[in-house]
């Protein structure tokens, strides 16, 4: 035959069957589109991620940062830097009324601003207009940034200023106002301030804290245009100071390990009281070096002025006790003594000489009483005698004694830096500035760089996979779709029997047959996919329209554009179409099967043994988990026990009714029970499709965790508080809730107080990669509430968890704990692997993952124990994340957001913050459970085209009832319950099913979500009562009009 | 008994009606025994489906013991599906037997029509009438593993377990061999003599036309009254 008459019989055929193939070209269209769609959605927000990494860094390609420390405008002189911007960034808030808004305020060089005047970028406008549509001034506040860090002993000033500005313009995306160095989707609320001001504002004048670079510089090239006087180090007269006071002891070591090494290491400090036997000096600077007058200063020794000889009543070789406070953690106070011995006394006159001795501490050298002084430091001034305040208004800072730099070096170091001045012997400055130079390198003084686009595009093209996931979301509508597209071609072969005789009878081979058939049904599907592919795309387009706006709780995001790649659009048909080969050819094979002889089958099942065994075993599982184990996975395999239950004693009961039916009187019952056991097979797997349809979307849907009851996501505390300024005190301490108003704590109120390493945020608010959780610092102990257990727990859980490892992988490296869903999902790894951080010192350093956590209010941080954390970053000693709990909770947390109101505290309950992540996997739950539902409706659809199959199967008993005398009623009513029974048993079974595997997260879904899957479970029993009911009057109808 | 008066039947054939019946009209007496013959599409079926009260007349009158039979109407349906069940009894070509049930299960459906349950009585009645034909033994059996002629004796069986007063039968023996057409053709006699059923068979088989007492010939839409056979026979000779 002619391939043109082929074709031709090929498309009188498919006319001929068109309303089979309609029904194809539907499931088929379907099916492309959510494939297609599935695949459409992973590109869209991909790209929009990069697209978002573009948006957010504009043309930056490098960013270079100063740590806590600060960089001199200067560097940007340098050609290298021709590109290049400089920032003073740091993170503020705003305040309207009585909501704060954390914000980015960036200190940007613009002559367009003037005194009082921002810019903000779109987001925030948008948020401020909301809050009030008129305004158009509001309240900013600041960190307070100093060239001394807050951290550090001396320094008072540690919270909040504030200024009122006005909203001179909105920055616009293209304009570069939605700045974010972070790796994240969610746009940035920017503040844009004219930097110079905000420098004078904040007595940093000069300087800048990041550079933004339109090249991409290399570390040589900052090597080479780097020095150390652009962060602040100042050699003069062979003189290093610093300007943050405190030179970090890692210069120092390395300078130390110079040929031309500093001969002199001086440390200023201020101590509490010099005592020799009946008489006190109090306050009194003091400085620690490590030589006098080329003399080396060892163990004990100390040299004292003849003003303090004088007033102590000491002579050489006498003793003197100093004492002086150190800080533990979070400027926490304790009490040192030291026993020196008065190597010499001189006047003094010779420490006035030396002015490295006498060391600037802002609040403490800047006043002009000594009662005027202001610091963290608890100093009694009614101990202040006049003689103290005459000496004060003489020599100021002047020490008193000079002390051994070995003897009190452990103790008044810090985290900021271990000397306030070094000297080199020689007077060669110039030689040893270069000599700095070459020497020290910008990390050495806290300056990275980093080229933020490539890492931005690796978060961005590796972020989660939405194909994959709304593939997994819509994997019902897909499975529904092929069932839809199987039935009518199954219905259509079953009908083409006789032609397919026929064509055996005329002599055609199998393969032949089955190859025409393939041939005639594929060209349908092929003609369907490209209206697939459209249906497709409008299915991401309404998906992504959804994600931005009804399950923007998903994203948190405005929304994702669309994004088409024409290879996407390849796969998605390519695959689609193998998936109807496939489903086709499996068809098109049975259809050419020899048909096996009714009397063939084997003998029925109707012991209840097994089913009754399955019913006891799910019981007892049922029973126990609800007393002992109250595991959800365990509910979970229960409900699937039941319905493998429900199917055992379907199965049975029906071949039971069945037989004993045929010695019995008959009854119209027995005819349903007989009817249904001819085509068992086919209830039988309708039973398992909609039985395990139901549960699958029910199950899954209604499944959500009730963190806020469990005791483990929140440690029994109550407030989840996060501090935009580092508090640098213990709220535990009463001392500091005098200090900060906060003495009006009921006794009962507890803080537990975490250190905070920002990194990446890998919450699930996050739709990036992240290799690098923020870390929170804290004492493991106090974690034990939280389910965290280590080793070194002396009172290990009854129930430990079992990802928990010892902590001790290896004593020298630090350990941290993630929360299982971070460690699962946002990053990819298993207890026992290591991430990298860069450490202060710009070390990439091993992290070992040691166990996890269950997930709670803490999802997305990593806890680490206080001891690493400081090792790692001993300059972050601020507390940024507290969790308080009281007796008074309501009245404990106002307090607090008054009396540090300056701090910009983000105050909200654990469950609040609990459902802040919940939202993302509720939405997740809601588009599976709409989705799920859409697939579970277009499942019944293609029952139905079950039903209609086995109704057509059915006109001669049709008939035949017709001719006994049946009325029609009693047709469709015996007709109706046989073809209800199962699919109603199997929505009963699947929904028991589910409600058994949520029995643990029974109170999780809420009584809103368990009412709208009621009514969706009422929903499908209608739609099958009223469905069936339809197409058995169709039928009827028909064979009337016959 | 049955009376039919001028009963006409088309059917749409494309743009046109065809006239299956035309203007037809049949008296059987009760306990009569008739056969119709006729060319295939000549409308045996159609006449018999009238009879049978599954189909209704275009026009003319349908009497069954002088009551006038309507097919339309939803209280005229429901004495039809009574009239169906109790007065007649159908056997077709291809017997009708559902697969699903076995051979005692298929004789009784009848009895479900108008109530929820069979009774005994008529699970003996069965029982006699499986008796009757010889086919007692296959009374558990499935139909599907019963050969042509059991199925037709099964459904002759399952007509006639409500004692219709008319049995209408459609080429019974349409796929039966000589053997087992003679024994139906047999058997249709007796029931005819033995229950006093009227009978009323549409077939090609001469053989079965032997046994009515009248023959009618179905052509252009009429019944033409033909001599038995057997006379026939005799007269040629």
């Amino acid at each position: 035959m002619k391939n043109q008459e082929m074709k031709s019989l090929i498309a009188q055929s498919r006319k001929h069957y068109r309303r089979f193939y309609r029904l194809v070209t539907i499931a088929v269209i379907l099916m492309m589109a959510v494939l297609t769609g599935s695949l459409l959605l992973g590109d869209s927000v991909r790209g929009t991620l990069v697209q978002r990494v573009s948006e957010r860094l504009g043309k930056t390609e490098t960013i270079i940062t100063s740590g806590t420390g600060f960089m001199n405008e200067t560097l940007l002189q340098h050609p290298s830097m021709k590109h290049s911007q400089g920032y003073l960034l740091m993170d503020g808030f705003v305040s309207v009324g009585e909501m704060l808004l954390p914000v980015y305020v960036w200190g940007i060089d613009t002559d367009s601003l003037a005194a009082d005047e921002v810019m903000v970028n779109e987001p925030l406008y948008a948020k401020l207009s909301t809050l009030d549509s008129q305004l158009s001034t509001f309240v900013l506040h600041l960190p307070s940034l100093n060239l001394i860090p807050s951290g550090s002993l001396f320094v008072s000033k540690s919270h909040a200023t504030q200024m009122r500005v006005h909203v001179a313009g909105v920055k616009s995306l293209e304009d570069g106002g939605n700045l974010l160095l972070k790796n994240e989707q969610t746009l940035p609320l920017n503040v844009f301030i004219n930097r110079r001001q905000l420098a004078e504002k904040m007595e940093l004048e000069g300087k800048i804290n990041l550079i933004l670079s339109d090249d991409f510089i290399e570390e040589e090239q900052l090597a080479a245009c780097w020095t150390p006087e652009h962060s602040g180090i100042h050699l003069t007269d062979s003189i290093l100071t610093y300007d943050g006071v405190f030179i970090p002891q890692d210069i120092v070591e390395k300078l130390s390990t110079l040929n031309s090494h500093p001969s002199t290491i001086y440390l200023s400090y201020f101590v509490n009281n010099l005592k020799a036997d009946a008489d006190t000096v109090p306050y009194s600077f003091v400085t620690a070096i490590n030589e006098w007058q080329g003399e080396p200063l060892e163990g004990q020794d100390m040299i004292l002025s003849d003003y303090a000889a004088e007033r102590l009543h000491v002579r050489e070789g006498d003793s003197i006790r100093m004492d002086y406070f150190i800080t533990k953690q979070l400027k926490n106070l304790d009490t040192r003594e030291k026993t020196l011995r008065v190597k010499q006394i001189v006047p003094l006159a010779a420490f006035r000489e030396d002015s490295l001795l006498m060391t600037d501490f802002p609040g403490l050298t800047r006043v002009e009483n000594c009662t005027d002084w202001d610091s963290d430091l608890p100093i009694d001034m009614n101990r202040v005698q006049k003689e103290d305040e005459d000496y004060w208004h003489i020599y100021r800072q002047t020490p008193k004694a000079v002390v051994s730099y070995e003897a009190v070096r452990a103790d008044w170091s810090n985290a900021f830096g271990s000397a306030t001045a070094l000297r080199f012997s020689s007077s060669d400055s110039s030689s040893h500035s270069s000599l700095l130079t070459s020497f020290l390198s910008p990390s050495d003084a806290d300056v990275r760089m980093y080229h933020p686009r490539a890492q931005g595009l690796k978060g961005a093209n590796g972020g989660v996979d939405f194909a994959s996931l709304f593939l997994s979301l819509g994997f019902f509508i897909i499975l529904s779709a092929i069932l839809l597209m199987k039935n009518p071609l199954v219905e259509m072969f079953t009908l083409r029997q006789d032609e397919i005789q026929l064509y055996r009878q005329l002599g055609f081979r199998d393969k032949a047959i089955r190859n025409g058939l393939f041939r005639e049904a594929f060209s349908v599907m092929l003609l369907a996919s490209p209206w697939g592919v459209v249906a497709g795309l409008l299915y991401s387009c309404l998906t992504l329209w959804l994600l931005g706006n009804v399950w923007s709780g998903a994203t948190h995001t405005d929304g994702f554009a669309l994004h088409i790649q024409p290879l996407t659009l390849i796969i998605g048909i390519v695959v689609g179409l193998v998936i109807c080969a496939f489903t086709l050819w499996m068809v098109v094979r049975n259809a050419l099967k020899p048909c096996t002889s009714h009397s063939s089958s084997p003998k029925p099942h109707t012991s209840l043994v097994t089913p009754l065994i399955s019913l006891l075993i799910t019981i007892v599982l049922i029973a126990a988990n609800f007393l002992y184990f109250h595991d959800m996975v365990l509910f979970i395999v229960c409900g699937l026990l039941w319905i493998l239950t429900g199917g055992l004693f379907l199965r049975v009961e029906v071949n039971r009714q069945a037989t004993t039916s045929i010695r019995s009187i008959l009854n119209r019952t027995q005819l349903m029970w007989l009817s249904v056991r001819s085509s068992l097979k086919q209830h039988l797997l309708a039973y398992w499709t909609l039985s395990l349809g139901v549960f699958t979307v029910f199950a899954v849907g209604l499944n959500r965790p009730d963190f806020s009851q469990a005791v483990q996501a929140t440690g029994g505390y109550q407030f989840y508080v996060d501090s935009r300024v580092p508090i640098q005190y213990d709220l535990n301490n009463p001392a500091v809730r005098k200090k900060l108003s906060l003495n009006a704590l009921p006794d009962s109120t507890r803080f537990l107080c975490f250190l905070r390493h920002t990194q990446d945020e890998a919450s699930c608010l996050n739709l990036n990669q992240v290799s690098t959780p923020t870390v929170l610092g804290v004492d493991l102990k106090e974690m034990e509430p939280f389910g965290l257990i280590t080793d070194a727990n002396p009172n290990p859980n009854p129930n430990p968890n079992p990802n928990s490892q010892p902590s001790t992988l290896n004593s020298k490296l630090s350990t941290i704990y993630i929360d299982e869903e971070a460690l699962m999902w946002s990053l990819m790894k298993s207890v026992g692997d290591t991430l990298f951080y860069q450490n202060e010192r710009g070390d990439e350093v091993p992290v070992v993952i040691a166990g996890t956590y269950p997930t709670g209010i803490f999802h997305g941080n990593a806890i680490m124990s206080s001891e690493d954390f400081r090792r790692l970053w001993p300059k972050e000693s601020g507390v940024e994340v507290l969790l308080m709990k009281s007796s008074c909770p309501d009245e404990a947390a106002e307090l607090l957001a008054i009396a540090m109101n300056e701090y910009g505290l983000h105050i909200q309950t654990v469950e609040e913050r609990i459902k802040m992540f919940f939202e993302v996997t509720e939405t997740y739950l809601i588009i599976f459970l709409t989705l799920g539902g859409l697939g579970l409706l277009l499942g019944i659809f293609s029952l139905m085209v079950i039903v209609r199959k086995n109704l057509a199967a059915r006109t001669a008993t049709i008939r035949q009832y017709r001719a006994m005398g049946f009325s029609e009623r009693l047709i469709a009513q015996l007709l109706f319950r046989e073809n209800l029974l199962v699919p109603f048993y199997a929505v009963c079974v699947g929904a028991v099913g589910s409600a058994i595997s949520i029995s643990a997260n029974v109170g999780g879904a809420g009584l809103n979500t368990l009412l709208l899957a009621f009514i969706v479970l009422v929903a499908i029993g209608l739609i099958l009562y009223y469905g069936i009911q339809y197409m058995i009057q169709q039928t009827i109808n028909k064979q009337q009009t016959i | 008994m049955i009376e039919l008066k001028d009963i006409t039947k088309r059917f749409a054939d494309g743009q046109r009606a065809l006239t299956v019946l035309d203007s037809l009209s049949l008296h059987v007496d009760e306990g009569e025994f008739i056969a119709i013959t006729g060319e295939s599409g000549a409308g045996k079926t159609t006449l018999l489906n009238i009879l049978g009260t599954l189909l209704a007349a275009d026009e003319g009158q349908y009497f069954i013991r002088g009551e006038k039979v309507e097919v339309s109407g939803e209280t005229g349906a429901e004495r039809l599906c009574h009239l169906r069940n109790k007065e007649i009894g159908f056997v077709y070509q291809d017997h009708r037997l559902l697969p699903q049930f076995t051979v005692l299960q298929n004789i009784l459906l009848p009895t479900l029509a108008t109530k929820k349950t069979s009774t005994e009585e008529e699970q003996k009645r069965a029982s006699s009438l499986l008796e009757f034909m010889g086919i007692l033994p296959l009374m558990d059996s499935p139909v599907t593993q019963l050969s042509g002629g059991e199925q037709t004796r099964v459904a002759i069986c399952r007509a006639l377990i409500n004692q219709p007063a008319i049995l209408l039968a459609d080429e019974p023996t349409g796929q039966l061999d000589a053997a087992n057409t003679q024994t139906i053709a047999t058997l249709f006699q007796q029931v005819n003599t033995q229950f006093h059923t009227t009978i009323i068979m549409a077939t090609h088989s001469a053989e079965m036309a032997k046994v009515a007492q009248k023959t009618y010939l179905l052509k252009e839409g009429k019944l033409r009254i033909e001599e038995p056979l057997a006379r026939r026979s005799q007269l040629k000779n």
